[in-house]
Formats: structure tokens, C-alpha cells, sequence
């Protein structure tokens, strides 16, 4: 509201010109005008009850809770231009009423409210008709000068896959890119994006998850170009993009954007399985489209892939679908197309780039030495950009590799990889329940299992990032037929894998961590529940005799407690090998055997052997059947897998 | 265009050597050079990058002012900037 000027300014005035009391009538005439303006716009926006329609829901966010009230997810008071605006949403929008007829700066970004919140001023003028020619001029010419400079013309989902060497890309990541007019497939990389990230405030991994879990950090809405985050994922964090191009009108795209805007003065407790990246990217596309409802069905996690499988479903809305290789894909994919003669080089040129100017190399055909060249050069990019020590080096050996490859008047083969999975939206769902029948030391059991999430390594594997096993929450219940009970059989909390195959250029160590409970046969106890916690580093390799193989050794530490144990505990340590065969598309089958020792607790010794298989019926769909063996019990399982 | 020669650094000076790419495409998108006179700038940045190697200079600065100055003395290049 117009506060009018101070009486001390206008005693100081009072001698003066006529003009100036004319303006002040003005003014004045103008402020009794706009509230009675004011008022009749509240008036006929609580008549139509706009306060109550899913419109301004989502532009402040409010979600329904459990008492039937209404609160909104976003936690900066700025964001609010009603004092009781986050509970509220029929104050919120008498105030933002008001509000517009003031110039006064609101919120974090310091503008007026018809700027600040510029999607909200459009969707009220538009459902009051209200005639702008009553409010004081505004022209928002910073949001403008923005939109010119980001010149929009589409929308591009765009979903970074996952990065399982940090627990907060794990899952993969989504961002929206604003497509430029009159942008080309090379120039898409100076387009804008729009990120949701948390800001993070430790580096201590276990504080990260707790507070990454509870909602402890702040989270942003940010624009930057597109080159820096393609850099960020692609070149330092290896990780391949999908882009999805997508459909949307003039009107969605310039709604998205003005409601991103508005999204400056925000602020949201980012919580990392529900209001996280995903979950916030799709509130934004229910702005630009409120058809979609993509964040209606969310309740208790939103996946990356999830919200891109959502957009996937919906008809017409993905244009094109784009592979964008990461630099590590790219090097394993061009030193995949180089002949064994030209690996040897590739190896040598990498160590001593000299070689690359001398004789026996340079009489192999241009095109084939740029191939060799430009790999050797990711390849040292590469290292330079993971390996902090001794990137000079690495910089300099690109250098010379360079040097020799400017002097080859060929052109590079463009970047159009085969990707090393399907696209995310053609993998199977994240919760699995299984139905099971087996045979344990001759007993008839049945099975009963739940996983809340997310991928084993021996789940259909298309569209999951290769060898990266994320589970959490798998709970399994059996009945025994013979001795007629029915038990909770294992619970675990979490267990990762992440195998990464080595070779002749990337030699990453493989890892893997686990915890939960099970039920094991010792000291005379036929069922008996304990608890554990196993952590491995190892190494692993991959060779393509049937479809692709995966070999890999682990050096572990196991922990096991329980009372069947003497002194409840024992504590060791042993060794893993296994190996995992996709024999076909469909088909994978592997085998793995461990011998653990433990010298503290219960003084002990175990050998386990583990045979495994899988069919794939569908996505969503697939039988499995194991062989389990632990010290002197042994198992089989027949099990069949729903994805949903 | 000193920000992106500077944030994307490595990659331009790799597609300068290899005379394409999209990070040089974006650079010429940015230089205002022509569609028809792209495929010259692309030969002429793969040319000139032996010189940015020479020059010892590895800031971002040095990047444009090795294309600037080949962009001088090249024949079509040369005519557009007189005109």
C-alpha cells in the first residue's frame, strides 16, 4: 500500500507552487481510487473463491496436510507476502492483492510484488481481468532484460545418470535446459538451466545423509549455461546425460519461466528423498502445464527417474530423446573401435606423445591416426581433470598429442555413441515384491519379499547404470512348511556394489557396503537372527565372449552380531571372487564364493557360495532362481519379481 | 565471450586441434561469425592452435587473441572485418 509522504516533508513544502500541491492531490486521488480498486479485486477473487483453486496452490506450493489445512513447501518468509501466507493461501492472496498496488521491494530478489512474483500477477490478471492502467506503472525490467538474455524458445529435461562415487548423485540428477531460439545441436550447450540443488554445509558423509535425509539443508533454485553443467557431469563426474526434448506451447514456456523467476525469492528444506531435484523440476512443469499432475502422485520418494519416467508417459510430450556421452563413455567407446594395432599406439602415444610425430605412426591413414589422437587426448583430459596431483603432466602430454592431431586436416567423427544402457524411462520400476517358493535342509518354505528401492545387480539391468547396485529397505518374510512358522527372514537396510571394470586406461577400485538383518543356522540354533555390517573394496574386469562378463574380487571386513554367538559378536574378515555372465538380453547368470575368518568375538571360520539366475519376462517382470550356501546350510529359492 | 573461452578452456583448445566441435561452434556463434564462413574458422582455429601452443600463454585471453590475429591476415575473415 502507498504510505503517502511524512507530514515533516510536507510542512517543509508548504510555500510551495501549486504544482506541487496539484501532484499531491493527485497521488492522493490516486490511493483512494486504488483502494477502492483494491478492494473490489478482493471482492471478486473471494467470490470466485481463486484462493481455493489448484492453480494458486501450485504457484505457492501448498500441499494439503493431514488436518485438511493447507501448507506450502516452500520455507523463506519472503516468499510470502501475508504473514500466515505459508498456511494460508486465502491471506496470501488478499495481501498479494494488495501488494500490487505498492512499489515497495519484496522478497529476496528486492522487487516490486508484481515483479517479484511475476507468474502469480499474470494468472490474477488474467482470472480478475484486472486493468493494469489502475496500479502504478511497472515495467519489471529486470525479469525482462533476463528473458531477453535467455531468448526461449523450448524446454529440455535433461537427467544426469548416476554417479555412485557421491551419495547425493547416486540416483541420477534432473535439470531443466531452456532451449534458445535458433539454437543447433552445437550450440545447445549456451542455452540456460534451471537446477534444484541443496546447499550443502558439510563434508562429513554421515552428517550429509542425516541432514540430507531430515530436510537439514537449504535448497535453490539456479540458472547457469548449460557448458558449465554438461562440464560438471560429462567431464569431472563421468556421468552420461539423456536430454528430452519437450512439447511445449509458447504460453507453458513463458509460464515456466516466469514462475522460475519467482522462484529466486524461495527457499525449500531439501529433503533428499522426497522434496529433492526431482520432485522440485516437476513442480515446475506443473506450472508451465497443470495437466501433467506430476507431482500429485509423489508420497514418499521421488527417483530422477521416476519423474523422467513420468514425463515419458505422458503422450506428446517428448519430442526427442539425445544421448549425450560422457568423456569417460566416449574414450571407452573410440578405443572400442580401434584395431588391436592401434590400442598398442593408443598406449604408447598416451605414455610418450612424441610418437605420435614419428615415422612408423604417422604412415597409418589420417583418419585413423585422429581416431587413435583424439581418444589419447580424452583420455589425458580425463586424468587431468580427476587427478588434482599431477594434472600438469597430463596437461602437457595432451598438449603434444594435440600439436600432432591440429597438423591432420581430417575431422573428428561426431560423438553419436551407442549408449552403454537404454534410456532411464525403459527401466524397470523401482519398489520390487517377489513371491517365492523354496527348499531349505529339507523344508518347504514360502517367501514373501518387498524392496522400497532401487536396482541389484540382478535385476533387468536396461536403463540402470551397468554394475551400480543400490538396494534399501528389502524386507523378506518366509513360512516353513515342516516346523510351521513363519519368520521375518532378513531385513536390509542398505547394500551398495559398485563394480568398476578396469582396463588398459581406467583402473577405478570397486566397492560395496552392506547392513541389516538375517537369519542363519549356527551353534545348534536352527533360525537365528543377526545383525550385520560387511564393507569390501576390490577390483574388477569385464571381457564380451557371450554378450559381456564381469569378473571381480573383494578384500572385506565382516561384522556379525547376535546372542547366538559367544560373546554376541565376532568380527573378521576374508575375500570375495565372483563373476556375473549376461549370457543373453534377458539372461544373466553369476556366481560368487566368500571365506570369511574372525578372530575377534566367536573365534570362527565360514565358507559361502552363491549361484544365481535371472530371466527377464518384461520390464517389470522377472523369475530368479539361487542356490545359497553358508558354512554347512543350504539353500534354494525360486522367486518371481513385479516392478511397479 | 572472455567467459566462456575461460569456463570451457580445455575442450576449446582440443577442437581447435581437431578443427571442430560444438564448444568451437558455440565460440563462432558467439564471435557473430556467418554460417557459410563456420567451416573456414574451423580450418583457420586448427591452424592457429600450433601458434597458441607457441605463444606459451595459457589464459583464455590468449585463446581469442591467437584466432583474432589469424582471423587478420585470412583472406575472408580479413574482408568482413574492413567492410
Amino acid at each position: 500500500m502507498g504510505r503517502g509522504l511524512p507530514p515533516s516533508f510536507l510542512s517543509a513544502f508548504v510555500g510551495l507552487a501549486l504544482a506541487v500541491l496539484c501532484l499531491l492531490t493527485g497521488t492522493a486521488k490516486a490511493q483512494t481510487d486504488g483502494s477502492a480498486y483494491l478492494q473490489e479485486l478482493v471482492q471478486r477473487a473471494n467470490a470466485a473463491a481463486l484462493y481455493d483453486q489448484r492453480y494458486w496452490h501450485l504457484l505457492l506450493h501448498y500441499r494439503r496436510t493431514i488436518g485438511g489445512g493447507y501448507e506450502s513447501e516452500a520455507d523463506e518468509a519472503g516468499f510470502f507476502l501475508a504473514p500466515k501466507g505459508k498456511t494460508d493461501p486465502k491471506a496470501e492472496l488478499q495481501a498479494t492483492l494488495a501488494r500490487f498496488f505498492s512499489t515497495e521491494l519484496v522478497g529476496r530478489s528486492r522487487q516490486p510484488a508484481r515483479c517479484a512474483f511475476i507468474a502469480r500477477y499474470h494468472w490474477l490478471k488474467a482470472a480478475l481481468a484486472i486493468d493494469e492502467s489502475r496500479l502504478p506503472p511497472e515495467p519489471c525490467e529486470r525479469f525482462h532484460a533476463w528473458l531477453r538474455e535467455l531468448n526461449p524458445a523450448s524446454i529440455t529435461l535433461v537427467f544426469p545418470s548416476a554417479y555412485m562415487n557421491n551419495p547425493s548423485s547416486m540416483f541420477g540428477h534432473l535439470l531443466l535446459r531452456i532451449d534458445q531460439r535458433g539454437q543447433t545441436e552445437q550450440t545447445r550447450i549456451l542455452a540456460y538451466t534451471v537446477n534444484y540443488s541443496a546447499d550443502v554445509t558439510t563434508n562429513n558423509g554421515i552428517v550429509f545423509a542425516v541432514l540430507g535425509v531430515a530436510g537439514g539443508f537449504k535448497g535453490y533454485f539456479s540458472t547457469h549455461p548449460y557448458y558449465v553443467k554438461a562440464k560438471e557431469y560429462g567431464d569431472f563426474e563421468n556421468r552420461d546425460i539423456w536430454e528430452y526434448r519437450l512439447n511445449l506451447t509458447e504460453d507453458q514456456v513463458e509460464r515456466l519461466l516466469m514462475h522460475t523467476w519467482e522462484m529466486g525469492n524461495a527457499s525449500f528444506d531439501y529433503f533428499f528423498f522426497k522434496e529433492n531435484c526431482a520432485y522440485q523440476i516437476l513442480s515446475l512443469l506443473d506450472v508451465a502445464d497443470p495437466d501433467l499432475h506430476l507431482t500429485d502422485r509423489f508420497w514418499l520418494y521421488t527417483f530422477p527417474s521416476d519423474g523422467v519416467r513420468m514425463i515419458a508417459e505422458k503422450p506428446g510430450l517428448v519430442k526427442e530423446i539425445i544421448f549425450r556421452p560422457s568423456r569417460s563413455t566416449k574414450i571407452r567407446r573410440g578405443r572400442q573401435a580401434l584395431s588391436g594395432d592401434e590400442k598398442m599406439w593408443l598406449g604408447k602415444i598416451i605414455a610418450d606423445p612424441s610418437l605420435a610425430q614419428s615415422e612408423p605412426f604417422t604412415i597409418m591413414p589420417p583418419q585413423r591416426q585422429a581416431l587413435v589422437l583424439d581418444v589419447a587426448s580424452d583420455y589425458l583430459l580425463y586424468r587431468a581433470a580427476t587427478e588434482g596431483n599431477d594434472a600438469t603432466s597430463y596437461q602437457e602430454r595432451n598438449k603434444a598429442v594435440l600439436i600432432a592431431r591440429s597438423k591432420l586436416k581430417v575431422l573428428s567423427v561426431p560423438d553419436a555413441l551407442t549408449p552403454v544402457t537404454g534410456p532411464p524411462e525403459q527401466g524397470h520400476n523401482v519398489m520390487r515384491a517377489g513371491l517365492g517358493l523354496g527348499w531349505h535342509e529339507r523344508e518347504f518354505f514360502n517367501e514373501l519379499n518387498f524392496r522400497l528401492a532401487f536396482h541389484d545387480l540382478f535385476d533387468p539391468e536396461y536403463g540402470y547404470t551397468p554394475d551400480a547396485q543400490i538396494e534399501a529397505m528389502d524386507v523378506a518374510l518366509r513360512h516353513y512348511a515342516r516346523s510351521d512358522h513363519t519368520r521375518l527372514e532378513r531385513f536390509t537396510l542398505v547394500n551398495i556394489v559398485s563394480l568398476s571394470p578396469m582396463d588398459a586406461l581406467f583402473k577405478s577400485p570397486s566397492w560395496k557396503v552392506s547392513t541389516g538383518l538375517e537369519t542363519i543356522e549356527h551353534n545348534q540354533c536352527r533360525f537365528c537372527r543377526i545383525g550385520n555390517l560387511n564393507t569390501g573394496i576390490g577390483a574388477a574386469a569385464e571381457s564380451f565372449w557371450l554378450k559381456r562378463e564381469v569378473y571381480f574380487g573383494f578384500a572385506e571386513l565382516a561384522s556379525e552380531y547376535g546372542r547366538v554367538f559367544n560373546s554376541n559378536y565376532r568380527l573378521g574378515g576374508g575375500a570375495t571372487l565372483g563373476t556375473l555372465v549376461d549370457i543373453t538380453e534377458r539372461w544373466k547368470f553369476g556366481v560368487s564364493g566368500t571365506y570369511l575368518q574372525f578372530p575377534l568375538g566367536e573365534k570362527s571360520h565360514e565358507w559361502r557360495v552363491s549361484a544365481q539366475q535371472r530371466y527377464a519376462l518384461h520390464k517389470n517382470f522377472a523369475v530368479r532362481f539361487e542356490f545359497n550356501q553358508r558354512a554347512r546350510t543350504q539353500e534354494y529359492l525360486l522367486n518371481l519379481h513385479a516392478y511397479f | 565471450m572472455n567467459v566462456f573461452a575461460a569456463a570451457n578452456y580445455d575442450s576449446l583448445s582440443q577442437e581447435m586441434a581437431q578443427g571442430g566441435g560444438e564448444h568451437l561452434a558455440s565460440l563462432a556463434e558467439l564471435m557473430g561469425i556467418r554460417d557459410e564462413n563456420r567451416a573456414e574458422f574451423y580450418a583457420l582455429a586448427q591452424v592457429q592452435y600450433a601458434s597458441l601452443v607457441q605463444s606459451g600463454d595459457r589464459t583464455p585471453a590468449a585463446m581469442l587473441k591467437v584466432l583474432h590475429s589469424g582471423m587478420e591476415t585470412h583472406p575472408t575473415f580479413a574482408r568482413l572485418s574492413s567492410n
